[in-house]
């Protein structure tokens, strides 16, 4: 342990000056000599400063909207302008509008800015995602592993059952009556159609987020549980409550904050894969609603668009993307883990 | 408990699991607006009457209940049902899930053995030479081929070998997929081989990462051991320490990788039977989705839950074989 490293010899008669380090303390310092994490963290920070700031550079005419503002042709290759002749016909060619650094799509959208709009939506998903699988996991998980007894029993009889229910099948399934209730949502009630018009403001993420939800939180209940379980009977929590702590303040203060590590590790590590899934269900038609750009979009369009022979950068740029994402998220993951877990270092 | 026990309860415990999954997509696709025969006419609005027609015949026309029911009783005599959708309208569903479902075994078999194959290796590599260069390499291997989506590797790898090198060929003109059900050795010819090796590849290469990170923490964990320290001890070649005594006990937790691996299969195949053209079982669900084939969908979301839920047994079984110390409970 660092700090043990640091104790010298008592000398006595001298006033010792310790700076004592919190437990949170302790694992960023861990965390920020793990040099994959620090870049990782690095390359996560950049990725999310594009995606809150992809208006402000569309302002700043940066970047065009990812449903095209300025019209370039069909397929143009990376680093081609869009000029658009003599519009108001004073002889004068016009000058040009926009650079399209790299190219464009069939329907002559600026593919830099899609993949920039991708990365907001797709980051969206994967932190949206894993949240709330984090939240709901938690509570459900500590209220049965704290209460335990019969509670427990019944609320983890419930998990192994959802636990045997294929996610994908049922992902798909829930997509495609949401697809097809947005299609007829004129037929549906008052609630119905809130929801559906909550889910087009967000270009179809809404739905996304409760297909990908459904089912997510298991895995994190079952870890919370496990993990309220090993604390629970710590003596320190026994003190507490020895001192008259009401349960609320036991959980809150006692448990989460040693519980919480793992179960944030795990969520990190998850991020990519709720990123993969809406590629995979964008590849399906089941992602988000055109022209709402994701990465899991881009790649479905340049797969599909028959273009890729000879614009492969249609499919790399967003592949690229997704695939630098998922492995930040990855060693962050491992950094988090043996940072907030010093037992575990080295056994990756 | 006994082994048999153990699988009786165990399959009894997943049968309401079954039951639900099967209820859940059979509700959920016939509250679907958009039901099977509304495109039958060539994209023509087709008339009301004719609708109504067809819905009577195929009993779409009863309850909810009604027809959930018959489903059950249909299913108890392994009757999927007849298929609903433009193409196929009619045909025994278990006939297009017998058809597909060979030729999407053969692609998930093949990609597992691949994965197994060379992430292993790779695991143990990595975890023998800890902290060195062979080591970064191998994890840094592991790594990029979980963050490469099929969606992408798949394409790619078409672009590179089939089109630009023109080393395989782009599509299946010839049926080979299909011919391997009546004739398995077709399997050992070339035309099969050249077929199936991008796609295998491409699905093999993300398990194989999974399998290589798993390998490469056992082990080093079972290398900390007492027991490996007292093989060293009494002189035992590190030859037959690693792959004696510390590689058998490694190899335990990287079975329980079946099951997501199971779940990798089922996923890769909805992707890579699309970009490869394989006439494998996923594209039938993609395809059913769309066309509101509420038979086959039911029908193939039931083959794909009865796979997973046989091989979350099966891990729970094998860890029992595999390590003593764990009874069945």
């Amino acid at each position: 342990m660092a700090v043990a490293e640091r104790a010298k010899p008592v000398q006595l008669g001298e006033e010792l000056h310790y700076k004592s380090r919190s437990l949170f303390q302790d694992s960023m310092y861990r965390l920020f000599r793990n040099r994959a994490a620090i870049v990782a963290m690095m390359i996560i920070g950049v990725l999310v400063i594009i995606a809150l700031t992809a208006d402000l550079m569309v302002q700043w005419g940066w970047l065009d909207h990812y449903a095209h503002q300025h019209r370039g042709s069909s397929l143009v290759a990376p680093l081609s302008c869009a000029v658009d002749g003599d519009k108001d016909g004073d002889g004068v060619p016009d000058p040009v509008q926009f650079c399209f650094l790299f190219g464009t799509d069939r329907l002559g959208r600026d593919l830099l800015s899609r993949t920039v709009y991708g990365t907001r939506i797709s980051l969206l998903v994967g932190v949206v995602g894993s949240s709330v699988s984090l939240l709901i996991g938690i509570v459900y998980g500590v209220i049965s592993g704290y209460y335990g007894g019969r509670i427990d029993n019944l609320m983890m009889r419930f998990v192994d059952f959802l636990y045997g229910i294929p996610t994908l099948p049922l992902i798909i399934i829930m997509q495609v009556y949401f697809r097809g209730v947005r299609e007829r949502a004129g037929e549906i009630g008052g609630l119905g159609q809130t929801m559906v018009q909550i889910d087009q403001a967000m270009g179809g993420l809404f739905f996304l987020f409760i297909a990908l939800g459904i089912l997510s939180w298991i895995g994190m209940a079952r870890l919370a549980r496990g993990q309220v379980l090993a604390y629970k009977q710590k003596e320190f929590v026994e003190a507490a409550r020895s001192i008259g702590a009401r349960d609320g303040r036991i959980i809150f203060t006692h448990l989460l904050p040693n519980i919480i590590g793992p179960l944030i590790v795990s969520e990190a590590m998850a991020i990519p894969g709720y990123i993969f899934t809406e590629s995979f269900l964008s590849f399906l038609g089941l992602g988000v609603n055109p022209p709402t750009p994701s990465w899991g979009a881009l790649i479905t369009d340049a797969i599909n668009e028959g273009a890729i022979r000879f614009r492969t950068h249609l499919l790399l740029v967003p592949a690229f993307a997704l695939s630098l994402t998922t492995l930040a998220f990855n060693f962050l993951g491992d950094g988090l883990r043996d940072a907030l877990d010093p037992r575990l270092a080295g056994e990756k | 408990m006994s082994m048999g026990k153990f699988l009786i309860r165990r399959i009894i415990m997943a049968l309401p699991v079954l039951l639900l999954i099967i209820f859940v997509s059979f509700a959920v696709i016939r509250a679907t607006p958009g039901g099977p025969f509304d495109m039958v006419g060539e994209g023509r609005r087709v008339p009301q009457a004719v609708i109504d027609g067809l819905n009577r015949q195929y009993g779409l026309d009863q309850p909810l209940m009604t027809q959930f029911i018959r489903y059950l009783a249909s299913l108890a005599r392994l009757d999927f049902g007849p298929s609903l959708g433009r193409s196929s309208l009619g045909e025994p569903v278990s006939e297009i899930i017998g058809r597909g479902l060979p030729v999407s075994m053969q692609v998930g078999v093949f990609s597992v053995i691949l994965g197994f194959a060379l992430g292993i290796p790779l695991g143990v590599l990595a975890a023998l030479y800890h902290n060195t260069i062979v080591d970064y390499g191998a994890t840094f291997l592991a790594v990029l081929g979980t963050s490469i989506p099929n969606l992408v590797l798949g394409p790619l790898l078409i672009i590179i070998f089939a089109v630009s090198l023109n080393w395989l060929p782009v599509a299946d003109v010839n049926g080979i997929w299909r011919s391997t059900i009546h004739n398995p050795a077709v399997i050992f010819s070339w035309d099969y081989v050249s077929l199936a090796i991008l796609p295998v590849f491409t699905l093999g290469t993300g398990m194989m990462a999974g399998i290589a990170r798993l390998t490469r923490a056992s082990l080093l964990q079972v290398l900390r051991e007492d027991y490996i320290r007292t093989a060293r001890a009494k002189g035992l070649k590190e030859r037959t320490v690693i792959y004696g005594h510390a590689l058998k006990n490694a190899l335990i937790p990287v079975a329980t990788i079946l099951g997501p691996l199971l779940a990798a299969v089922l996923t890769g195949s909805f992707i890579i039977e699309r970009i490869f053209n394989i006439p494998g079982i996923g594209g039938e669900f993609v395809s059913s989705v769309a066309s509101r084939d509420y038979n086959l969908l039911v029908g193939v979301t039931i083959v794909y839950s009865v796979f997973l839920v046989a091989g979350n047994i099966l891990v729970d079984v094998m860890y029992t074989w595999l390590d003593p110390r764990i009874r069945f409970d």
